[in-house]
């Protein structure tokens, strides 16, 4: 098959060349275009995103870092969002967790997390007074999920401090339910992920836990009497917790029994997904300066720590890389869900394909992920099919965690750039210039979450950065391509969805958790291509509801709700 | 008088750098320093001098003056080849790839039948993602360096390191099969090719590399990395025991990170 350039190809990969003066990016993105123009005839989006401004959203809230002297660690954790329906009005809301009183910190003016209810037309109101959400302490990442089955969606955010459960009350306000549910634990938790590890239908709750800190064991990381953010290295590991739930309210730390606790990390990032097609979900842990961990479940409430065994742990040189942000996917078509970690600048992200064998191949260089991050620190990062051929692309986050770090190294930066690849089938091409404006510039990023903003089944990206306003990416890719959105109600990590459109079958394996300290759109939006119906969709759902139900024919272009056993409405 | 207090001041400089180079080949650096310091006491301009001063300051991790002496000499005389890989490469051991480039280009275009300017101007852009044109580089040192020399096998060892990054595994396993022709010894050379080996699936080749690897004196590669990388090919070859052994010998060691 002959290189079809197209014009536009021809374009984006000149003006690459000119304004990038032949640097990486520019190099990268000419060849992409090429490639892509061959692999997709000329269909790759001329620009992926448009930036919703503050003014247009009425998002006034910002990020407070708490940024000191000192530079306490926690300062350059945050922050996470979560992108979810607290009112069940089928639109999806925002929320943004925020630093607040520590031990190391206590704000001039009182800080607060923000809830923004979606007004269905690009704008959202701060409704977090009225919602009851406001957190008190140090707060880092958010987890949402319905935890109590009562079809309402409910927040856990994690801080320096202590863990904060919010129990969705149906009316628009939540209740801390904390104390009562047996979370009340102290520490220095990241991400966290709901999902059910024992299949008995109730979704238990994996945190991520830093290392062993407070303001006492932080240390003088200085140069010339300036100090820095200290490397990880220097603090204390500290093992993750998983609470199993007991369908009552209430939860029990199982972190001993289960074989989580056996092993201290410094965990950032985690994601639950079935690596071994068991039926059984896993756990894939980023740790930041000390191995990866990867818990295989062997059911009962066991895991088996098999990271080094499936080479997930650590680099080829047997170093252990700074991972912050995971994320799931079948980003081959393979059947097997791969694994992606986003490292610091210099450690190159991971992409681990799965051999099928409970073992990984990190094939990042292959794709051209690894030159792609080589300079860059990841941390949001999140699989999703922006163009909705059917495939999962890849966004990162990125910004180095040392605010001070240009001053000591010339070659890296505190904001950076974020990333976009588009799968083509058979790899990844950096689309970064294509990404829209906000890809132009640089950002403190961290947290990252993907879903549909205005229920146009164009996934759209909502972005926190530290010390700063959120960034609230607006899919624009109108290619032609046709889409399917489907909430799932219930118990659905752990679902499989597949499809067939124009003859060719795609799946999605919902995984919980991933990207880093963030939530996203509990619903799948199902790329079609050109195809203005499913030929069918099937869904697997968790092994704890044990069927699968599916359907013929389905038409494009809305969103469907589906409980098991039911139909598509 | 005055024309003999000349003649004793050229001599002068020129005898204690030679005195210096002489201490600095046989690793006597407290020596050479002193040499090198009295060379510089009467001629503070003297290039040479500079450079090998800035060599001995990084010795003694001290960065401060060895970068310090790299920018007099190369003040002195922009056109010191010498002067300018040695700031290129001040730079890029400090992880400041940017900087090395303009120094690097310097050398390169003073020298441009060097091999060693274009090996780490690859490898700085290498570090900075710029691959493809690390790849001409890395290529263009190789054309240029020596035949059968530790020299040329340590740009191979980092090519082919270079493109099993890239995942172009049979190309690396190539550049470092020729590598090890180059020279046999060479204990970085023989833990790659069992990397590439380990990559392409010959895991039974792999171990044989890596058993021959950990017997080569210990330079740039560590026993650890060679004793993570027998662990999994053992464990990949069904030999659980020896992969037991290999692992916790890997766990012994220090854990390393890359920053």
């Amino acid at each position: 098959m002959k290189p079809v350039i197209t014009r536009r190809n021809f374009v984006a990969g000149l003006t690459a060349v000119s304004a990038g003066a032949l640097n990486s990016r520019a190099l990268q993105v000419a060849r992409a275009s090429s490639e892509s123009a061959r692999l997709d005839s000329g269909r790759l989006p001329a620009q992926y995103f448009e930036t919703w401004s503050a003014e247009k959203t009425g998002i006034g809230w910002k990020h407070d870092n708490a940024l000191s002297p000192e530079r306490y660690l926690p300062e350059s954790m945050g922050p996470g969002v979560a992108i979810f329906d607290y009112d069940n009005d089928g639109w999806m809301d925002l929320y943004f967790v925020n630093s607040g009183p520590a031990d190391f910190f206590q704000p001039a003016k009182a800080l607060r997390n923000a809830l923004y209810r979606n007004n269905r037309d690009g704008t959202f109101t701060d409704v977090t007074e009225k919602a009851g959400v406001a957190g008190r302490d140090f707060g880092i990442g958010v987890a949402a999920a319905d935890y109590d089955g009562d079809g309402w969606t409910d927040l856990l955010v994690t801080t320096y401090g202590r863990l904060i459960l919010y129990r969705n009350n149906h009316d628009g306000t939540f209740t801390d339910v904390t104390k009562a549910a047996g979370l009340d634990e102290p520490g220095l938790f990241t991400s966290a992920v709901w999902f059910d590890s024992d299949n008995n239908g109730l979704l238990d709750l994996f945190v991520c836990h830093f290392a062993k800190y407070s303001k006492l064991l932080e240390h003088d990381c200085g140069t010339n009497g300036v100090r820095h953010y200290c490397y990880p290295k220097t603090y204390e590991p500290w093992p993750s917790r998983l609470y199993k739930n007991n369908g009552n309210g209430t939860f029990a730390d199982i972190s001993v029994s289960s074989g989580i606790a056996k092993h201290s990390g410094k965990a950032f990032g985690v994601v639950a997904t079935d690596i071994n097609n068991d039926g059984l979900l896993d756990l894939f842990v980023a740790n930041d300066s000390v191995a990866n961990f990867l818990y295989l479940n062997k059911g009962g409430g066991k895991f088996e720590e098999i990271g080094f065994q499936a080479g997930v742990a650590y680099s080829a040189d047997g170093a252990a890389r700074s991972g912050m942000g995971v994320d799931a996917i079948d980003f081959d078509g393979d059947g097997r869900q791969d694994l992606l970690v986003a490292n610091i600048s210099r450690e190159r992200d991971s992409l681990y394909r799965n051999a099928g064998d409970n073992t990984f191949v990190d094939i990042a260089g292959r794709t051209g992920i690894g030159m792609a991050t080589v300079m860059d620190t990841g941390w949001g990062a999140r699989f999703a099919d922006f163009d909705l051929d059917g495939r999962p692309d890849l966004i990162l986050a990125n910004g180095h965690p040392d605010d001070l770090i240009e001053s000591i190294n010339n070659s890296l930066h505190y904001r950076e750039p974020l990333l976009l690849f588009h799968n083509n089938g058979n790899g990844f091409d950096n689309v970064s210039a294509a990404g829209g404006p906000a890809f132009k510039e640089s950002y403190a990023a961290r947290g990252l979450a993907v879903g549909d903003l205005d229920n146009d089944g164009h996934v759209d990206v909502v972005v926190g950065t530290n010390g700063g306003p959120p960034l609230i990416l607006h899919n624009i890719v109108r290619n032609g391509n046709h889409w399917i959105g489907l909430n799932l109600t219930g118990l659905s990590v752990g679902a499989r969805i597949t499809w067939s459109a124009n003859g060719v079958e795609h799946g999605i394996f919902k995984r919980g958790g991933g990207s880093y300290l963030s939530s996203c759109d509990p619903r799948d939006v199902l790329g079609l291509g050109t195809a203005e119906y499913a030929d069918w969709i099937q869904v697997q759902w968790p092994a704890a509801i044990g069927r699968t139900d599916r359907f013929q024919h389905v038409l494009a272009g809305k969103y469907y709700s589906l409980a098991p056993g039911g139909k598509l409405l | 008088m005055i024309w003999l207090l000349a003649l004793q001041l050229a001599v002068g400089p020129a005898q204690h750098y030679e005195n210096a180079k002489q201490d600095f080949a046989q690793r006597k650096f407290d020596e050479s320093d002193s040499e090198v310091d009295a060379a510089l006491h009467e001629n503070p301009y003297m290039v040479p001098a500079l450079v090998l001063k800035s060599r001995l300051a990084a010795f003694a991790h001290r960065p401060d003056v060895a970068k310090s002496c790299l920018i007099t000499a190369i003040t002195a005389d922009p056109s010191s080849e010498e002067a300018q890989f040695f700031l290129g490469l001040f730079y890029y051991t400090q992880n400041d790839f940017k900087l090395a480039i303009s120094p690097l280009q310097a050398a390169q275009k003073l020298a441009p039948k060097s091999p060693m300017p274009v090996f780490y101007l690859a490898m700085s852009l290498d570090a900075l993602g710029d691959g493809a044109r690390a790849l001409q580089l890395y290529q263009q040192a190789e054309d240029l360096s020596p035949q059968k020399s530790p020299q040329s096998s340590s740009i191979l060892v980092a090519y082919g390191r270079f493109l099993l990054l890239q995942g172009q595994v049979k190309q690396s396993i190539g550049k470092i099969q020729r590598a090890i022709e180059e020279d046999p010894e060479s204990r970085d050379a023989h833990y790659e090719l069992a990397k590439g080996l380990d990559y392409d699936g010959d895991f039974k080749d792999a171990a044989i590399e890596g058993e021959r690897a950990l017997t080569l004196p210990e330079l740039g590669t560590t026993d650890a990395q060679i004793h993570f990388l027998l662990a999994k090919v053992y464990q990949k070859l069904n030999q659980p025991d020896l992969a037991k052994i290999h692992l916790e010998k890997f766990q012994a060691a220090p854990q390393t990170t890359l920053r």
